[in-house]
């Protein structure tokens, strides 16, 4: 490995150990806080409210890592979901309408990819847009009421345990492994971080720099919607208005773990880190009664703070590269 | 490539096209211009009313139309509806639009009580009625609304009735909004009137819910972790009791020692929920939406025609429960219809003055 990715690599490590450590530090104040915290069954919440984001999120940092967004998310949990429970209320099974909601999904993220790619526009605009239409379409659909469940059993999906672990954290288990297996070990993978890194460089090493973007929208499109799906086991009904503001969630989550907005340059167990500040957050300003705005205000100071980290490191990147060049040690 | 852009750009103009003609009305049987529906009214004229409104994506609103619909209709009236969805430019503007195709009177949901102002004063000066629906302004010519704190107060005085009958000591998770002022005084009446009717009451523990189901059932899991000897929910809308209840059933708690009591019964789950004995949910302050809107629309008419309404008015509000919910309602195959009859005998209380937020 050449010596800038080298440098590049010691940045990331000693980021990631940063956010462990600030993960431990959070826990730790957060028990000492409140009694209720560190006990199995808040922590095994915390998991499972964490899920949905996680998932999410691992779709999005496979996307951001190729250098593209994906605002839409959250309107598409709530699109697929009020179509997902009003299938499953007509076919009183489970099955097809978790097929219909997927299939929605990967629409979804083909038409992302296809504009993003064949007309060339950015895809945070074009996300937007998607992310405003579906919503609309969501609200056309169920004409702004929430479709109840009347099938049996499918609260389980959000609710449910296996042994002591509620079925999310297994969910999200299952599919965060197969991803970080996918991106570390695969040539998919590296393809995905050379196509985020400098698309002009992989396009000429032969490597179908829209193929694997439109790969990526897709997971990212059907990740969200397997978080609806959650989302909407637990509310036992298809609400329109489900999943507001989750996009806005998912990506500071993912910047917080050290995922570049520029692309190519990320981890999973950042995202995971990221998701779990996040997660405990959240569940700890309401255990200790902290009022909403305060925990508004300490979500944006995340926020502002994880993208300042990103804009540090890609500066720090930028500097190690240019030193490296001027001392010939690299050719340009 | 052009030829695709080209196509591209056509599906996209026709959908819009589509969305557009269909966008105004959620239904566009009574928009002005489709045949039939503008019948004369008692003086031989066809009243045309416009209605913009804030936030069409909830079923509260949903139901205001409804009622609005069915007055306008029984009386050949003509009603026009546009949904600002939350941007105050698009509703000065579409209210512009309504004033320019001459409707003899504006019904408004106002975005925000200063922004809407340019647009009151244009209907002042073309010298078209102004109804304000919950949100009073420092002027209009009638304002239509509920009376928050009221509405919590008969619920609490409700919920703590139930609960000295059936010896509950409530401990109460209030579900709220806190982001809005009409949500913190439907919680403080709440509290008032629960607290008055059985002072052993304690309210353990506020969290936002953002008056959305899946924020509620998120924050109030968290919170009965702290507080695992919570046996009352009140939320200030549907969304928040049911979110809150679905929380304690998460979690495992006995739902028949849990009681929900809330603010709004807008829509179809609340009053199935209601009906049904098994359910945690015993009692919701009934805002009747359906009522409001026909109210709306019949100081609209009546201001139109040159008539004396009041400065204000204060639709009716009822704690409803699994016995008197059918008074006021019927269920309808999937859906609940108002009962006309019922609900409009428990009239409405007109008022001299409005009170404005500062």
């Amino acid at each position: 490995m050449n010596r800038i990715k080298r440098g590049w690599k010691k940045i990331s490590e000693i980021d990631e150990l940063m956010l462990i450590v600030a993960l431990v530090v959070i826990i730790i104040i957060m028990s000492l806080m409140s009694e209720y915290f560190f006990t199995g069954k808040n922590l095994m919440n915390v998991l499972r409210q964490s899920s949905t984001t996680l998932i999410a999120a691992t779709g999005m940092t496979l996307l951001l890592l190729v250098g593209e967004v994906d605002l839409s998310i959250g309107s598409l949990a709530a699109f697929s979901a009020v179509i997902m429970v009003d299938v499953m209320n007509m076919t009183q099974a489970i099955l097809p309408a978790v097929l219909v909601a997927i299939g929605i999904g990967v629409g979804v993220g083909l038409f992302n990819a296809f504009v993003v790619t064949k007309f060339n526009i950015a895809s945070l605009i074009v996300t937007l847009g998607v992310m405003t239409s579906v919503r609309g379409f969501a609200y056309i659909y169920t004409n702004a009421i929430a479709i109840q469940n009347t099938v049996d059993g499918f609260t389980v999906i959000g609710n449910g345990y296996v042994g002591p672990i509620p079925i999310p954290v297994i969910i999200a288990a299952v599919l965060f492994v197969l991803c970080y297996f996918l991106l570390k070990y695969t040539t998919f993978g590296r393809y995905i971080y050379a196509s985020g890194d400098n698309k002009n460089a992989a396009l000429a090493s032969g490597i179908n720099v829209n193929k694997i973007k439109t790969i990526t929208f897709v997971l990212c499109s059907v990740f969200a919607v397997i978080s609806g799906i959650i989302l909407t086991a637990r509310v036992n009904s298809g609400q329109p208005n489900l999943a507001q503001g989750f996009e806005f969630t998912v990506i500071a989550a993912v910047i917080l773990g050290g995922t570049s907005l520029s692309g190519g340059q990320g981890t999973l167990i950042g995202t995971l880190v990221g998701v779990l500040i996040l997660g405990v957050l959240d569940n700890g300003l309401v255990l200790n009664d902290v009022s909403s705005f305060w925990q508004d205000v300490v979500r944006g100071a995340v926020i502002i703070l994880a993208v300042i980290i990103d804009t540090r490191r890609t500066q720090k990147r930028e500097k190690i590269s240019r030193r490296l060049v001027e001392q010939g040690a690299v050719s340009q | 490539m052009k030829k695709l852009v080209g196509i591209f750009l056509v599906v996209i103009f026709g959908i819009s096209l589509i969305a557009c003609s269909q966008a105004a009305t959620p239904a566009t049987e009574t928009s002005t211009g489709s045949a039939g529906t503008e019948v004369s009214s008692g003086n031989g004229e066809a009243l045309r009313i416009g209605y913009i409104e804030n936030f069409a994506s909830h079923e509260f609103y949903q139901n205001i139309i409804k009622g609005m619909k069915q007055t306008a209709e029984e009386n050949g009236w003509s009603l026009e509806i546009a949904d600002a969805n939350g941007d105050i430019s698009k509703q000065i503007s579409l209210g512009e639009n309504m004033l320019a195709k001459d409707v003899d009177a504006l019904i408004v949901t106002p975005v925000d009580a200063k922004g809407v102002m340019p647009l009151i004063e244009q209907a002042e000066a073309a010298g078209v009625p102004v109804i304000t629906e919950a949100v009073p302004l420092e002027k209009q010519t009638c304002y239509v609304g509920i009376d928050d704190f009221y509405g919590g107060y008969i619920d609490g005085q409700a919920a703590g009735e139930y609960a000295n009958e059936n010896n509950i000591v409530p401990k109460v998770l209030v579900v709220g909004a806190p982001a809005l002022e009409v949500c913190v005084q439907r919680v403080e009446g709440f509290k008032t009137g629960l607290q008055e009717v059985c002072p052993e009451a304690e309210i353990v523990v506020e969290v936002d819910g953002g008056g959305t189901k899946d924020t509620a059932v998120a924050v109030a899991t968290d919170a009965l972790t702290a507080n695992p000897d919570i046996n009352m929910v009140m939320g200030i809308n549907d969304d928040s009791t049911l979110g809150g209840l679905l929380a304690c059933e998460a979690a495992g708690m006995d739902m028949s020692q849990v009681t929900g009591f809330g603010f709004g019964v807008e829509g179809i789950a609340a009053k199935n929920e209601l009906v049904n004995p098994d359910s945690s949910y015993k009692g919701g302050l009934g805002m009747f939406p359906e009522m409001i809107g026909r109210l709306c629309v019949e100081m609209a008419a009546k201001a139109a025609n040159g008539e004396e309404v009041p400065v204000a008015i204060t639709t009716p509000l009822v704690v409803m429960n699994g016995e008197n919910v059918t008074e006021y309602y019927e269920q309808d195959g999937d859906s609940w219809e108002i009962k006309w009859e019922s609900v409009e005998e428990l009239g409405y209380t007109p008022r001299d003055t409005v009170e404005i937020q500062k």
